[in-house]
């Protein structure tokens, strides 16, 4: 386990490497967890500031794409719809390659700061490869169990972000944010996990600024 | 036995195919396909009607590829023309470009450098191409192809239909066999076209029902696979 | 019952302030103009059969028009030793050439072979309805293969080769025509086709451009439904594409 965080670590210094161009961050985790909710609140509070674009790889109903545009986020040409033929995990990191045509078409044609590239909901295991982005979100949800970041898995270990989504859903599920953040720390050597309500905070603010600090990082 | 050909056929090689279901979704929404009995049966027609088609493509791209820089243009717009339905060709196009990023890296030559003229070339052009550079035959190349064909079709059904994959494994070594014949023609026919220099004599079978139900899967409301 | 015969026909359309319809006719192709610009093909015999070769050459010069069309169905039956009855239209187009002919029933045993190449040049126009049928109501049909080569301004636009067989279980399986006994295509060159796609009771169909000035409609299903389809489709098209003055 130890030599593997040593190795990926290593891999993924995120800013530094990776494909060329602008930044993509990708946006994982399970079903439910608010990834899409998190994808509009990102582009409401940073589409003044940057040009953004959207990669989305659920079940192709164009529900996702419905959502960021009646939320009069994202109209519809920066967005990209990618089926996955069941297998959201392969599309973001075994076999990338219809992400990577999926993302260069946008920036080639919108020439954006960000790209924001969702998974299809998944397990805890699903991560992104670093030949698809610079760096990762894993969004959790205290509904799953406060016992998820313990149960750890590379979304949660490994991702450059953590965001724990719906807090104001603690007390009626019974999960202990104070147990999620000891345990997210104590795997997650040093790499910052935020705790959030999409609901009462739509602007996703720690998110969206995390986000910004790596697009300023990104353009140097 | 041409070990890299073992990488070139690998499902778990990068391109794009896990996207694709080749037919299966389109059959199994309209319950045409439901059982590992009708995969096979999907699969011996897809064999006999397109299959050769697109064999014959990539056996003739990869006979084009051991002479250089080939000019693909006009091959390329051989697989255009015996692809009527635009869903398909654009399948076709996206699984080419999507292979083409990998065999740039994993089989980079003047063949491979000569295709990126054409963008997105389609997937055939592209297998054949970097079959050549992994040392195959004309042979070869068209198996690849008709393994494409019916290994992406047949892990699609078992993700859509919940089909024992043991019982699909079954199915897929026995298309393997009856594949073998296809290969040989098509192979053949690819080395008659490319001698006289002449795409027009690739082989050009078609089935219109996966030509219709393609269009019909392009135009779905909710779908998992791209083609 | 008879053996295999030759024949070949050709209509040859020139231009002009009134233009003129040239015709070969070759027993048991036999060709009737109904019109300025209309010619109905008139099968002078039962069939064709097994072993019958039959051609027909049409060429539509520059602003010319021919509008050639079947006075019935073609029935072909086996012949008396067997083999494949060749049907073969060969058409160079630089006017306007529409051909509709009724369906093509291949009955049970009997086996066709049909080939249409049609070279649409640049400024010409075409439209090519073909219907494949296979068996009369209650056989499950004999053997069709049906080859189109269309290329427009010497570039190749579609070259299909459709394969149906109602006795073989992998033609008429899924991968195959899926039990259907009539697939019918209307292919447009030159000139903007339709677009759109459907699932009816009896018959799926679906418009597709080509990669080039053209289109593709294919429909699968029942004969009647089939039919419906693409009579439907042509109303559409020839409503869209023809000035009212002409019609």
């Amino acid at each position: 386990m130890h030599r593997d965080h040593a190795l990926t670590v290593h891999d993924h210094a995120p800013l530094a490497a990776g494909p060329a161009g602008p930044l993509r961050i990708g946006i994982g985790g399970p079903v439910g967890g608010g990834k899409t909710a998190l994808v509009a609140a990102l582009c409401r509070a940073l589409g003044d500031r940057f040009s953004i674009v959207v990669v989305t790889n659920d079940i192709y109903t164009t529900e996702d794409a419905d959502f960021l545009r009646r939320n009069g986020v994202l109209p519809d040409e920066r967005i990209a719809a990618v089926r996955t033929g069941c297998c959201p995990h392969t599309a973001i990191r075994d076999d990338i390659t219809a992400n990577l045509d999926a993302v260069e078409e946008l920036v080639a044609r919108h020439d954006p700061d960000l790209v924001l590239v969702e998974s299809g909901g998944d397990n805890l295991t699903a991560t992104f490869s670093y030949g698809l982005v610079h760096a990762q979100i894993f969004v959790l949800d205290v509904a799953g169990g406060d016992k998820v970041p313990r149960k750890g898995g590379p979304g949660v270990t490994l991702s450059d972000l953590l965001v724990v989504n719906k807090i104001d859903l603690a007390p009626l599920v019974g999960a202990d944010l104070e147990v999620m953040r000891r345990d997210a720390d104590a795997v997650r050597e040093g790499r910052p996990t935020v705790f959030l309500s999409l609901r009462e905070q739509p602007d996703a603010g720690p998110v969206a600024q995390w986000v910004a600090t790596q697009v300023a990082a990104r353009r140097g | 036995m041409n070990p890299e050909l073992l990488v070139l056929a690998d499902a778990r090689l990068p391109s794009g195919g896990h996207g694709h279901s080749g037919g299966v979704e389109a059959l199994a929404t309209r319950g045409l396909l439901r059982a590992s009995a009708d995969l096979a049966l999907f699969l011996h027609g897809r064999l006999r009607t397109g299959g050769e088609t697109i064999a014959a493509a990539a056996a003739a791209a990869c006979l084009l590829a051991g002479t250089g820089a080939p000019e693909w243009a006009p091959w390329d717009a051989a697989v255009d023309a015996r692809t009527p339905s635009a869903a398909l060709r654009t399948a076709s196009r996206g699984q080419g470009a999507a292979l083409l990023r990998t065999v740039a890296r994993a089989w980079p030559g003047p063949a491979i450098t000569a295709l990126h003229a054409l963008v997105r070339p389609h997937h055939p052009i592209v297998l054949g191409a970097a079959a050549a550079g992994a040392s195959a035959t004309a042979e070869d190349a068209a198996a690849l192809a008709l393994h494409h064909l019916t290994g992406g079709a047949a892990t699609a059904a078992v993700r859509l239909l919940g089909l024992d994959p043991l019982a699909v494994a079954a199915v897929t070594a026995e298309l393997a066999r009856a594949a073998r014949p296809i290969a040989a023609s098509a192979a053949a026919a690819a080395r008659t076209a490319v001698a006289a220099g002449d795409p027009a004599l690739l082989p050009a079978g078609g089935s219109p029902l996966h030509d219709v139900l393609a269009q019909l899967q392009e135009s779905a409301e909710v779908t998992l696979f791209a083609s | 019952m008879r053996y295999g015969v030759s024949a070949a026909a050709s209509v040859q359309v020139l231009p002009g302030e009134r233009q003129r319809i040239r015709w070969s006719q070759a027993w048991p192709i036999l060709l009737r103009p109904t019109g300025d610009d209309r010619v109905h093909l008139v099968q002078g015999a039962g069939g064709p059969l097994g072993g019958d070769e039959l051609s027909l050459t049409l060429d539509v010069g520059a602003g010319a028009r021919l509008d050639l069309r079947s006075a019935a169905a073609t029935v072909v039956q086996p012949g008396a030793d067997g083999g494949c009855a060749r049907w073969s239209v060969t058409a160079a187009v630089a006017g306007c050439l529409h051909w509709a002919p009724e369906p093509s029933i291949v009955t049970d045993g009997a086996e066709l072979d049909s080939r249409l190449r049609i070279d649409v040049a640049r400024g010409g126009s075409a439209v090519v309805v073909e219907t494949a049928v296979l068996g009369r109501h209650g056989q499950r049909g004999g053997r069709y293969r049906g080859e189109l080569v269309a290329t427009w301004a010497g570039r190749p636009l579609l070259t299909h080769v459709t394969q149906l067989d109602g006795a073989d279980p992998v033609l008429s399986g899924p991968g195959g025509s899926a039990g259907a006994r009539a697939v019918g295509s209307v292919l447009v060159v030159g000139r903007a086709g339709g677009s759109g796609a459907g699932e009816l009771p009896g018959v799926r169909w679906a418009w597709s451009p080509l990669a080039g000035p053209g289109a593709v409609l294919l429909a699968v299903g029942d004969p009647g439904a089939v039919s419906a389809v693409l009579h439907e489709q042509l109303v559409g098209l020839t409503n869209a594409a023809v000035p009212a003055a002409t019609r």
